[in-house]
């Protein structure tokens, strides 16, 4: 069963972070991609860049749309994901537990539909 | 530019710096990039989110100082004891935060054209090692296997540690041949993508911008390096005309009929200032002889004609310099713009007797061609038509020279 991890967290929680914190926070995130990588569990994943970057695209009156921002009003954004390869729920769950993610802020663990 | 791309490039930049600076000392490239990879990644992440901050340099160095103990650490002979190591790297961070730490990228772009270095892995070195990109996105660029390109580059970055490449510069008797290497390193950069120029397909993004970004690099380090300024020139006045090389449905679009109106203005005045700086150096060479053929095409936009009889002059310097047969053909192509196709085709028959491998070349064929309608030989033209679209990969130019063809 593959299953996404979306990784939320507060985006200005980065900018607080020293450089030495920042720097161990990123060789957390490697160790933990190479962990799923060898562990022959990871599909694939990604950074995003913030969300001031992004843009909505909207067909809802027929007419294209695009929007800046989609403007969240919560406080968590959603940072990157990792689709991973699991056997079950409790699995895809303990793996999201161990991404560094994790600590700052929280996973959202989503099955994908099989096609 | 938006603030995401200001902020990489600010990261990237600082990474070149401090990864020249570290590499410098070990002459150990890997090294260092393992050293700075966390940091550089975490930079890469929070920048954008909290701005870059005030000294680059000194934060990267405070992110990555703990990898940089612990390589030390495994790096360190016996006779250096725990305190000297880090103290050594005490220095680093603090003339880091004063700013005062030597930048030696020069040196760094010396060591990957090393000529123990295989020639086309300089380039992809140079742009992982200097500006940090990852080895998919050159191996993108150069159409090739990702896994593949990695292998290469931590052949290239091993051969550049075993052969104790130095990272300083090169003593004067080995300095023009070692510097046209880099040079050489850089333009390739630039070529790459090239028939691309609106960038349509997004997994063959060209690395122009990436290559300018190592002229600029190279000139702010080498600024009396004449050449170093003709190649950034160069690249600047190609690079203006961009949005001009091909019309909205895709089409190819030669100089003559490109509309001037599209040319990137900030660009092609850099190149003329650059341009104008190197020749106060007065050491001519064969970037700045082309750059100065892109300035004399670039006076259209000035509302002035092309000057044909500057250009053939250029070309010929050019030709006679590197005794290139594309030098020679260019100039060829010159004179037929300011003597007349007569004189011009008997120019070509003599110069493909003397490089007979001018006739696998496709602008050859499409400057015979060319030649031949103009002087009212039609089935001769149509013949060379047919070896030119034969030898021609880029769709967008095979379409036009069939253009020209049935327009005979």
């Amino acid at each position: 069963m593959q299953y996404m991890l979306l990784i939320y967290g507060a985006e200005d929680r980065w900018a607080q972070l020293t450089p030495a914190q920042a720097g161990e926070a990123m060789g957390a995130f490697r160790t933990y991609t190479e962990d799923l990588r060898n562990a022959g569990k990871l599909i694939g994943g990604h950074q995003l860049q913030p969300e001031a970057s992004a843009k909505s695209v909207s067909l809802l009156d027929g007419k294209r749309r695009v929007i800046d921002g989609p403007y969240v009003e919560i406080k968590e954004a959603l940072g990157g994901y990792y689709l991973i390869d699991a056997e079950n729920e409790a699995e895809a769950l303990q793996w999201a537990e161990k991404c560094p993610g994790a600590r700052f802020g929280g996973i959202e663990v989503r099955p994908l539909v099989p096609m | 530019m938006n603030e995401a791309r200001l902020t990489e490039r600010v990261a990237r930049e600082s990474y070149g710096r401090l990864l020249a600076l570290l590499a410098a000392r070990t002459r150990d490239v890997s090294a260092a990039e393992d050293a700075l990879a966390d940091a550089f990644a975490a930079a890469l992440v929070t920048w954008p989110r909290s701005g870059a901050p005030k000294n680059p340099e000194a934060w990267l160095f405070a992110a990555a100082k703990r990898k940089l103990i612990d390589a030390a650490r495994r790096a360190k002979t016996a006779a250096q004891g725990e305190a000297e190591l880090v103290r050594g790297i005490e220095e680093i961070e603090a003339e880091m935060r004063a700013g005062v730490a030597p930048d030696h990228r020069l040196g760094l772009m010396f060591a990957c054209t090393h000529p123990a270095i295989e020639e086309s892995v300089r380039t992809p070195l140079m742009l992982q090692a200097v500006l940090g990109l990852s080895a998919e996105r050159i191996a993108a660029a150069f159409l090739v296997e990702p896994s593949a390109m990695s292998q290469r580059l931590v052949r290239a970055k091993k051969k550049v540690r075993d052969v104790g490449a130095s990272f300083d510069v090169p003593p004067p008797e080995e300095w023009a041949a070692r510097m046209s290497a880099v040079l050489d390193a850089i333009y390739a950069a630039y070529g790459v993508g090239w028939s691309d120029p609106l960038g349509s397909d997004p997994e063959r993004r060209g690395l122009a911008e990436e290559a300018i970004w190592l002229g600029r690099v190279l000139a702010q380090q080498a600024p009396a390096e004449a050449e170093a300024l003709g190649l950034l020139a160069l690249m600047l006045h190609l690079e203006a005309r961009k949005p001009a090389r091909r019309d909205a449905a895709g089409g190819y679009v030669p100089l003559d009929e490109q509309d001037v109106a599209l040319w990137r203005r900030a660009e092609l005045e850099e190149a003329e200032r650059t341009l104008h700086a190197a020749s106060w150096l007065k050491r001519v060479g064969r970037y700045q002889l082309e750059a100065a053929i892109q300035s004399a095409h670039a006076t259209r936009i000035f509302g002035g004609a092309t000057d044909w009889g500057a250009i053939v002059t250029l070309y010929e310097a050019l030709a006679a310099l590197t005794n290139s047969p594309v030098a020679h053909l260019n100039a060829v192509a010159a004179l037929a713009r300011r003597d007349g196709a007569e004189i011009a085709r008997r120019a070509l028959d003599a110069l493909s007797q003397e490089h007979v491998v001018l006739c696998g070349y496709q602008p050859y064929w499409a400057l015979r061609a060319d030649l031949c309608a103009r002087l009212g030989d039609a089935k001769a033209a149509r013949a060379a038509y047919d070896e030119a679209i034969a030898r021609e990969s880029d769709p967008a130019v095979r379409a036009f020279l069939e253009v020209r063809q049935r327009g005979v």
